[in-house]
């Protein structure tokens, strides 16, 4: 639809830009003028979208910096809350001008605009865009950022298209973890141009998780992936290794742990080359996270409680030891006072875990290890005292009332302390010794359950 | 443990301990044994962006006490910035116009990354998926989602990441600082009353895109889709490349984003916010062309415990009034609370770059600092393209309740880039 003259008009009133082609002249007069402009073009709802649209030319083939500007200002307004029907409205206009034969430049600048506006109604003429070499990749892109529906227009293209514009329709599956994408993602992973195959590894990672079915076999896209990473070298090889570890974080947190510990298993055991040590380390503690070494096994093999939810057996008991301490429900309970707790065995070399709870806020109390104290207060938990690289690390800790677990591993002069599963700090300057364990009483009330121990030999 | 009189002394605990620093060293299996660089040894530098900032992060964070580099790789899309680059850093270096086949490179240990920010993600990732640390100019990168996928390949890898601002290093020497490092650090404060306000330092009129950009043809020298890469391939003209580039959304983000990180860095570490983002953003400046960044007054971020932090470009429009800087300190604290933030112990010195490679702890500008810094500077220009507020969770990392402003957080990228 031409713009009609009083469209022109209105367009004409935008301030011009400054002498160096910037809008860095912009006063609070040309601002008003700028926001009266708009709110003039959005009264004129569809008659002036397309009245601007049929403004634009190529660029360097005119001056459209006035309709451009415009359009895009519309495209902003409309999608202001309370603004739903001037946004449907304002997208229903732009995508209608796809097609046909406005320059492809024009075109890819609407589809732009489509990106921003666009919503579930206009994918359509989005998704033919797709066949077009010129526009799939920006009519690609609108679709991924709208989403709703845009798989369906992605697979819908994809036996039409070839080359450069088939690698962005896989990429863009993958983009949107389309799991209705799986089949065709697992051909591409054989397809001729490296890219290409590439693109389909990070995807298939992507939408592989606990709840992938539709054709999915999980078996078999592990084999696959582990494969391609495998033969490949180089960028390929970098970045298919990247989706194999990808995939397996994705399956450990879906509740998927033999088949993600498959995948660091492998991982760990082939990547051997100098080059690869961060892969063979990343799959390495993919694996302590699953609670299992690349010697396969469980976690908590070679442990032994401390305490047996039910007794004070193995730990020094005092007249006034009940004064701090009781047991009740398979809890060692701290009620407060000043009394600490220590084991009656001595330790020298070990690994310790307990859970610990605290009641309340303010919570103090601290682990004794070979005569030294590690912190167990509100704010400050898990520093080690008299040390300046193990601080507190209370970002790593569940606020009280919540369970948390420490894992203290003590060997010869090295100290370390793991909370909630994550690495706190370790040292290397811890004296040796041999000495009892114990809980510090620092009138605060704190649960205690779940402390065993494995002591290492020497 | 408080200081007390008791059974269990604090000398009693001490004893037979020495006394005085100890540098954290970690197994070598952690490491991965031989092959490793040892403390001593010299670090092979890739470099990727031979532009005006070529070399300065190398020198400025690798050239330390105990630490050095050889430059054995350069890279960059413009062929005569490449030739330039081997005048400046020697004849043995190899030359790369694809950023890709440099990675690749097995001898390399650290890539250094000064590119135009909208490489930025792509190249930090690549780098840790083929084991290399990574030196990371500022801004961190060109939008949100990026910078979160930078943080999962970091730690995925075990690398070492240090972004190209230092501010931190210096705040933390200040005693003030420390105290409110501690203050917000101990969680004591439950609500907080500071307000942080970086009146100007922004360049804003200075850094408008230009309008009316009409194509030129591209220079033979200069591969410009590599050069435009993820972001939208927009016909070459040569106010888009080198310095200028500055000055579009489709490669950073104006004087906003060019210089936040700087002032975001120290901010951060300072209120203890390195782990979180604001909730609440707004923003007033005029409505904002599509490709050129432009002018801007002011932008109010809000944290979740009241903090409120102002970014006042100090040059266009009305100044910032609504409320006074104010700084937190001890007397915002009951006495209970202010004796447990002065016992408790200072914070752990940041590390050096070459401190965190020999040792394998985050280095003080760390992946997961900087990505939440530069945050506030996407958030801050998304407030500003949309002429709206917006609220953000700090937690999923996503606007709460417009789609729109979304589309700005998590931008598609081009074929055949992808996060």
């Amino acid at each position: 639809m031409p713009a009609s003259e009083e469209l022109k008009g209105l367009v004409s009133r935008l301030p011009d830009p400054d002498q160096n082609g910037t809008y860095a002249n912009l006063d609070l007069d040309k601002v008003q003028r700028i926001e009266w402009v708009a709110a003039g073009l959005e009264m004129l709802g569809r008659e002036a979208v397309l009245g601007l649209i049929d403004l634009l030319v190529e660029p360097g083939k005119g001056d459209d910096v006035k309709p451009r500007f415009a359009l895009h200002l519309l495209a902003v307004r409309a999608t202001r809350p309370g603004k739903e029907r001037i946004r449907a409205e304002f997208s229903r206009a732009v995508a209608s001008q796809l097609g046909g034969g406005r320059p492809k430049a024009v075109q890819a600048y609407l589809i732009e605009r489509l990106q921003w506006t666009g919503t579930g109604a206009v994918v359509e003429p989005l998704g033919k865009a797709l066949v077009d070499p010129e526009l799939c990749d920006p009519a690609a892109r609108a679709l991924v950022a709208i989403r709703e529906g845009a798989a369906e227009q992605l697979l819908q293209a994809l036996p039409k298209v070839r080359g450069a514009s088939r690698r962005s329709l896989i990429t863009k599956l993958g983009m949107l973890k389309a799991r209705e994408a799986g089949d065709a993602l697992r051909q591409a992973l054989a397809d001729s141009d490296p890219e290409t195959r590439v693109a389909a590894a990070w995807g298939l990672a992507r939408i592989a998780d606990a709840s992938a079915a539709d054709g999915l076999d999980l078996f078999e896209l592990l084999l696959a992936l582990l494969n391609c990473a495998e033969v490949h070298a180089g960028w390929e090889r970098i970045n298919e290794t990247d989706a194999c570890l990808a995939l397996a974080e994705n399956l450990a947190t879906a509740g998927k742990k033999d088949a993600a510990a498959g995948i660091y298993a492998h991982l760990a055991k082939t990547r051997r080359d100098p080059s690869e040590r961060h892969v063979r380390a990343a799959a390495e503690r993919g694996l302590a996270a699953l609670g299992q070494t690349s010697a396969g096994g469980s976690d908590e093999e070679g442990f032994r409680p401390l305490f047996d939810g039910k007794s004070f057996a193995g730990w020094k008991v005092g007249e006034n030891t009940p004064k701090s301490w009781r047991i009740e429900s398979g809890l060692l309970v701290l009620t407060g006072g000043s009394n600490h707790l220590f084991t009656q065995g001595e330790f020298a070399d070990f690994i310790l875990r307990l859970q610990w709870r605290a009641a309340k806020k303010g919570y103090n109390s601290g682990l004794f290890v070979r005569g030294r104290q590690i912190q167990l207060a509100d704010g400050q938990a898990g520093m080690l005292f008299a040390s300046k690289s193990a601080p507190g690390v209370p970002q790593l800790h569940n606020p009280p009332g919540q369970w948390n677990e420490w894992e203290v591993t003590c060997v010869g002069r090295k100290l370390s302390l793991k909370v909630n599963g994550k690495p706190a700090w370790e040292i290397d300057d811890f004296k040796p010794a041999r000495g009892p364990l114990g809980i510090e009483a620092e009138g605060q009330p704190i649960d205690f359950r779940h402390i065993r121990i494995k002591t290492l030999a020497k | 443990m408080k200081k007390r009189t008791g059974k269990v002394s604090r000398r009693g605990v001490l004893k037979g301990v020495a006394a005085g620093a100890a540098l954290a060293v970690v197994p070598r299996h952690v490491l991965g044994g031989p092959g490793q660089p040892a403390p001593s040894e010299t670090l092979a530098a890739g470099l990727i962006g031979c532009g005006g900032q070529a070399g300065e992060d190398l020198n400025s964070y690798i050239k330390q006490p105990g630490g050095d580099y050889k430059l054995v790789a350069a890279c960059d899309v413009d062929k005569n910035r490449l030739a330039a680059a081997k005048q400046r850093f020697g004849e043995h270096v190899q030359l790369y116009t694809d950023w890709r086949r440099l990675i690749e490179r097995k001898d390399i240990d650290v890539v250094s990354i000064v590119t135009p920010p909208h490489w930025h993600a792509l190249m930090a990732i690549a780098a840790a998926q083929a084991g290399k640390d990574i030196l990371c100019e500022k801004p961190m990168t060109r939008f949100i989602a990026e910078g979160r996928a930078v943080v999962t390949a970091v730690k995925r890898y075990g690398r070492i990441f240090q972004i190209g601002t230092s501010g931190r290093f210096g705040a933390q020497k200040s005693n003030t600082s420390r105290t409110i490092h501690k203050i917000m650090q101990s969680g004591l404060l439950k609500r907080c009353p500071g307000v942080f306000i970086q009146k100007g330092g922004f360049p804003v009129q200075e850094y408008c895109g230009k309008v009316n950009l009409k194509p030129e043809p591209v220079p033979a020298h200069l591969d410009w889709d590599m050069y435009c890469g993820p972001s939208p391939l927009r016909p070459y003209h040569p106010h888009r490349f080198g310095w200028s580039h500055r000055f579009y959304w489709d490669y950073e983000g104006g004087g906003l984003a060019d210089f936040a990180q700087h002032y975001m860095d120290p901010f951060q570490w300072i209120y203890a916010k390195d782990d979180t983002s604001p909730v609440e953003i707004e923003a007033v400046a005029p409505p904002q062309h599509p490709e050129a960044c432009g002018v801007w007054a002011w932008v109010e971020l809000k944290y979740a415990d009241g903090l409120t932090l102002v970014l006042e470009g100090d040059k266009w429009g009305p100044r910032y009034d609504r409320k006074p800087q104010r700084h937190v300190s001890l007397d915002d604290l009951d006495p209970e609370s202010r004796k447990k933030v002065e016992a408790m112990p200072d914070p752990e010195p940041l590390l050096t770059f070459v401190e965190a490679v020999k040792t394998r702890k985050e280095a003080g500008g760390h992946v997961e600092a900087a990505h939440r810094a530069v945050t506030i500077a996407h958030l801050s220009n998304i407030a500003i393209r949309l002429g709206r507020k917006i609220r953000y969770d700090p937690v999923k990392e996503e606007i709460v309740g417009d789609d729109v402003a979304n589309r700005l957080v998590s931008q598609p990228m081009r074929d055949p880039w992808h996060l």
